[in-house]
């Protein structure tokens, strides 16, 4: 029995129920005199409809699998902790401090230092050159961001936010 | 007479300076971004579609297809000299490509690799001019009914054929298919799934969603890999020898024609056209020995095939408005955001604009020569940029790429959400490829189904009796059956004996 399959198949059949219910309690707009075939639900309603059988047959599926590794990739050490950091940082950059009033270049600036330092930090300390990698990583951070702020302002004439 | 005259038109718009410039920095652009392992055709294809929204529709369709054939043709490099393909298109090259370079070949299997690329890129476009307007004719006799099972069998092509489990494939192209209809239906304009947001009633965007999808997911997939150190070892000559090119013309021939095919079918891209054309060669060749441990027969056949898809792929996007390839598939969005309508229509209307893309490719297709052959070892150097610096980088190019489409910061957030899902889902063993495929047509199906329900109102036999949509609802019926446990030991009984 592949346990992770039928994890996501539970998480499926789920989604499709809540796309189905949705859409069966869409406004079918008969009122306006429009056929009920092209009614705005109706889609998504087969969509969902299709999930939730699709689902079903994944939980077959999953439960007649003989018992073997779980894992789809095979396992990397730390992948997932430094998965997490770089998702962590990416969603602070992007969802939360950006569009606040701090102009984007200083904003791309610290999120690529930051971001490289972190990732670099143990590498640099290993091989004596902290300091020298801290003052490259500082350069290229500046001068990436600043380069693509000037790009997308001045050439491509997007106002950032 | 007319695509001659219309051939002609293109290429003379194109010997202009700034074109030939566009085109040759785009190429070298897509190469290098091919060339570094985690960036995709896709990603290129689609940073590229945000940067160039302001430029004319004709010199931004450009750049486009230059970085989409560069970015192909640049992870070839990586798979030659470093043992990792710079693309999951190249993944093939690696076999035989890299024990070539093993042996002190590596100039040599370059220069073969530039060659097989640049002959079966010059394939694919004689086909892509020779069968795309026939296709669109062919199209034209299409209704609500046939587009419908059209954008079914897309998805469910894509979902068979990519990744391990048709089902988990068929489910990502029903969530894409799901996520296409949030926003403000295109037929009576009532809100989706929009939960009285004026942001969602936008609908989610494509672009944003597929910088997220190969962008952002990625940049996550590569930052939990362990570092690679890039090891460029020396380069010999790179100029290929006429002798390997005369001796594997068979090759050469029977993996553009494997290629241009398999671009043609929806949603299954380059890389299953690489390892197609990569199968076919072996099992023709006499030297079957050979293969994995150097084969030249084998490198050759792995790019011509996966260059060959990339006209092929935009052979249906073009003619059907069903793109080939996930990297199509942007281009796609970016036609159409340029004002160019995909589809039958498109040789009724701006029958110019096919001919515009053939000689666009054409001229991409000179640029891997020029670059594959002159600029080797300069190019290398961008691998030892390390990816810790790369990584943050290409994420910030993706948040203004989101960005810059609607100046909305709500697309940075789609770009973020599609790109966490992607990235979690690709763990679990659910491709993206059909994600994107049912992004793409979720539009033409939802629509078609409901104007085809209309049309016949309520009955669903002429989705069923109707010529070819007969012939696509068989297909879609076959890919059901063969999941069938009972079906599959048939068959595989079948083939024992």
């Amino acid at each position: 029995m592949r346990r992770g399959d039928l994890l996501d198949a539970g998480v499926f059949a789920a989604a499709g129920a809540a796309i189905l219910v949705a859409s069966l309690r869409m406004d079918r707009l008969t009122d306006r005199g429009i056929e009920a075939w092209s009614a705005p639900g109706l889609t998504p309603g087969v969509v969902g409809a299709l999930i939730i059988v699709l689902s079903l047959v994944l939980v077959w599926q999953a439960v007649r699998a003989p018992a073997q590794a779980e894992a789809d990739e095979p396992a990397v050490p730390g992948a997932m902790r430094r998965a997490g950091l770089a998702l962590l940082l990416c969603v602070v950059f992007a969802g939360i401090t950006l569009g606040h009033g701090t102009p984007f270049v200083i904003e791309g600036a610290v999120f690529i230092f930051v971001f490289t330092t972190l990732f670099s930090w143990t590498e640099w300390r290993a091989a004596g050159r902290a300091a020298r990698g801290l003052a490259q990583t500082l350069a290229v951070a500046i001068a990436a961001s600043a380069f693509i702020s000037w790009l997308f302002e001045s050439v491509f004439l997007v106002r950032l936010p | 007479m007319d695509g001659l005259n219309h051939l002609g038109a293109a290429l003379a718009a194109l010997a202009g300076p700034w074109q030939i410039a566009y085109a040759l920095s785009a190429t070298l652009a897509g190469i290098v971004i091919g060339l570094l392992p985690g960036l995709s055709a896709t990603l290129g294809v689609a940073l590229f579609t945000t940067l160039t929204l302001k430029m004319a529709p004709a010199d931004a369709i450009l750049v486009l297809v230059c970085v989409y054939v560069g970015a192909i043709y640049g992870g070839s490099r990586t798979a030659i000299l470093l043992n990792i393909p710079g693309t999951a298109a190249n993944a093939a090259a690696c076999l035989d490509g890299h024990m070539l370079a093993r042996q002190g070949q590596a100039g040599r299997a370059m220069g073969i690799a530039t060659t097989g690329s640049v002959a079966g890129s010059l394939f694919g476009v004689l086909c892509l001019a020779m069968f795309t307007p026939l296709l669109a004719e062919t199209a034209l006799k299409f209704g609500a009914f046939e587009f419908f099972w059209l954008g079914m069998v897309g998805v469910m092509m894509s979902g068979t054929l990519t990744g391990s489990n048709p089902i988990k494939g068929w489910l990502m192209g029903l969530l894409g298919i799901f996520v296409a209809t949030i926003g403000l239906d295109p037929v009576h304009a009532h809100p989706r799934f929009t939960f009285d947001n004026n942001e969602i009633s936008g609908g989610i965007g494509l672009i944003p969603a597929l910088v997220g999808a190969f962008g952002f997911a990625e940049v996550l997939t590569v930052m939990s890999q362990t570092k690679l150190k890039a090891v460029v070892s020396s380069v010999d000559s790179v100029l290929p020898k006429i002798a390997d090119l005369l001796r594997y013309w068979r090759t050469i021939i029977r993996s553009g024609l494997i290629g241009v095919f398999v671009g043609i079918l929806p949603g299954v891209g380059e890389d299953m056209a690489a390892w197609s054309s990569y199968a076919a060669a072996k099992r023709a060749s006499k030297e079957r020995e050979k293969f994995g441990k150097g084969s030249v027969d084998g490198l050759i056949a792995a790019e011509t095939g996966d260059n060959a898809a990339i006209p092929g792929a935009l052979i249906p996007a073009l003619a059907l408005g069903i793109p080939g390839s996930a990297p199509a598939a942007v281009l796609m969005a970016a036609m159409i955001i340029h004002g160019a309508q995909p589809g039958p229509m498109l040789m009724v209307n701006q029958p110019q604009f096919i001919y515009d893309v053939v000689g666009i490719t054409l001229l991409a297709t000179l640029g891997i020569l020029v670059f594959g052959l002159v600029l080797v070892r300069p190019i290398l150097w961008v691998l030892r940029v390390p990816r810790d610096i790369i990584m943050p980088i290409v994420f910030v190019l993706c948040v203004l790429g989101s960005y810059s489409i609607t100046q909305r910061l709500f697309d940075v957030w789609v770009m973020l959400g599609v790109g966490i899902a992607c990235f979690w889902l690709r763990r679990r063993g659910f491709p993206v490829a059909p994600f994107v495929l049912g992004l793409v047509l979720g539009d033409i199906v939802d629509k078609s189904l409901r104007r085809g329900l209309v049309l016949s109102d309520g009955s669903l036999l002429p989705f069923f009796t109707r010529p070819i949509s007969a012939a696509l609802a068989a297909l879609v019926l076959v890919m059901l059956l063969m999941q069938v446990p009972m079906v599959k030991r048939w068959f595989a009984r079948r083939n024992k004996t």
